[in-house]
């Protein structure tokens, strides 16, 4: 938004347009009427005004209700707890636990503690 | 060759029968002739001699033995006959040809029966028409009417018969119901006598048209039974006295997934081609609705003009805002801010710039001219 309310950077230089000329000022007026900017001088705080106000309005903002996301801690115990009974299968999980089991047969540690594992070893060195 | 066997064996039935008839019924005449015909005339010089022999003087005993003998003869002559015809009889039946010559020859016998003519058929009509009329006539005279009443009624009554059993016709061949619904409509017009009377028009008129082909080829009406029992119109049997205070209770979702499974099973298994396929997207929101049009669903903004949209400061004179200050500066900001916004309604931005009003009231006003004055001060001291 600010990009779009800097100066031009167009040069009118045959028509006066931009110049600190009465006569300058008088167009540059005119063409901000004309086309819908702000035509008295502002400063740039409150040309915070005008961002606001052409911004999406908070209450249409899809990001921000609650129905644009879904309720991820729910499905998480939902994926447990079926599975634990028997009512939900995941191909993704199973072939996790089968790849687990495979590294700790091969002697490898699966999940070390927090503060333990390699990257914190290697830290730990420096 | 079955042809000529048939005709011989009809001709051998038909020569036959009269001559033992006319030899049983009639005297000695007749019987010389038959038994000359059944009989050799060797055996009937023997029968004469037999007879000489033993009754050589006696003429009418004489005769007697002789007829005797040779009605023995006929008997028995015939018997052998009959014996031979049936052998001969029983092949010719079992010879399906020979059944088929017969059954032909019964149709050809049927079918030479024809109708008469059709003028004789309306001579005949006509005539008993008129033997109706004369009827109905001599019946009204005996039920009371004078006369020239009864000329008069006996004339109207048959025509109206007439043109009743027209009606009955069309009606068979047509539909039944109509002529139902007539009935009803026409037994109330008439009188209770002038009734009587057209009932038994009606009826002599039924049997004068009774041999035409159309009252024998068309099936018969079948009549309602207004007596039945009608089975949806029964009175409750009054088993449950308390009937009125028990409710339908169940839960909402039960019905909802009747109702959806119903709707899947009667929906068959998906699309059956790409149309529609595409028709099932559309109606789900996955797909554009085609032709494509860039204004889809934009519902009511449709009708809002782009100059609701972005003119928004000449709704501030009537608001109250003031033509000037700083209060005017930060209006100006704000519509020329609304008069981007692309995700707003044009009522929206109204009600918006309303808002702005009722926080700028009178009193806010002046506050906002006291601290404007004052910063003009301060800056005209700090210059």
């Amino acid at each position: 938004m600010a990009a779009r309310l800097a100066a031009s950077r167009i040069v009118h230089a045959g028509r006066g347009i931009s110049q600190p000329t009465p006569f300058g000022k008088r167009m540059d007026r005119l063409s901000n009427r004309v086309w819908g900017e702000v035509v008295m001088p502002t400063d740039t705080k409150s040309l915070k005004v005008v961002r606001v106000m052409s911004a999406e309005p908070y209450e249409t903002k899809e990001q921000l209700s609650p129905k644009y996301y879904p309720n991820l801690p729910m499905f998480h115990y939902l994926t447990k707890m079926l599975r634990f009974h028997g009512l939900f299968f995941d191909d993704h999980v199973v072939f996790r636990d089968v790849q687990d089991n495979l590294k700790i047969i091969r002697g490898k540690v699966v999940r070390p503690p927090i503060g333990q594992g390699k990257r914190a070893q290697l830290r730990g060195k420096k | 060759m079955l042809r000529s066997l048939c005709s011989i064996a009809v001709r051998l039935g038909g020569a036959r029968q009269p001559r033992l008839l006319s030899s049983a019924a009639s005297g000695d005449g007749n019987d010389g002739k038959g038994a000359k015909d059944a009989i050799d005339e060797d055996l009937l010089n023997a029968i004469e001699g037999v007879a000489n022999n033993i009754h050589p003087q006696n003429g009418s005993e004489k005769k007697s033995l002789k007829n005797t003998l040779i009605n023995r003869l006929v008997a028995n002559e015939k018997a052998s006959f009959d014996a031979a015809a049936a052998s001969a009889s029983s092949e010719m039946l079992d010879d399906q040809a020979l059944i088929g010559l017969l059954a032909d020859v019964a149709g050809d016998a049927k079918v030479e029966k024809k109708l008469p003519p059709k003028s004789a058929q309306l001579r005949q009509e006509k005539r008993g028409l008129v033997l109706l009329r004369k009827e109905i006539f001599y019946q009204a005279v005996q039920s009371g009417f004078t006369t020239e009443e009864a000329r008069v009624k006996s004339e109207t009554i048959v025509n109206e018969a007439q043109i009743k059993l027209q009606e009955q016709r069309k009606a068979l061949l047509n539909d039944v119901r109509e002529k139902v619904e007539q009935e009803e409509v026409e037994e109330t017009e008439r009188s209770e006598k002038d009734q009587k009377l057209f009932t038994m028009a009606l009826e002599f008129m039924e049997k004068i048209y009774k041999d035409d082909l159309i009252s024998s080829a068309v099936r018969k009406p079948v009549k309602v039974d207004n007596d039945a029992i009608k089975l949806f119109n029964q009175k409750p049997l009054g088993i449950w006295k308390k009937g009125e205070k028990y409710e339908d209770f169940s839960l909402g979702f039960w019905k909802q997934w009747d109702e959806r499974a119903a709707r899947i099973s009667n929906g068959s298994f998906g699309p059956t081609n790409s149309f529609e396929e595409q028709i099932e997207w559309t109606t789900k929101g996955k797909q554009w609705e085609y032709p494509i049009d860039n204004e889809f669903k934009m519902g009511d903004e449709s009708n809002v003009s782009f100059i609701d949209h972005v003119f928004l400061e000449r709704h501030l004179p009537s608001l109250g805002i003031p033509k000037s200050g700083p209060i005017a500066h930060f209006m100006h900001l704000v519509c020329v801010g609304l008069s981007k916004n692309p995700y707003m309604t044009a009522a929206k931005k109204r009600e918006h710039l309303k808002w702005f009003a009722d926080y700028f009231n009178t009193e806010k006003q002046k506050l906002v001219h006291k601290l404007h004055e004052q910063e003009q001060i301060a800056a005209q001291n700090a210059l």
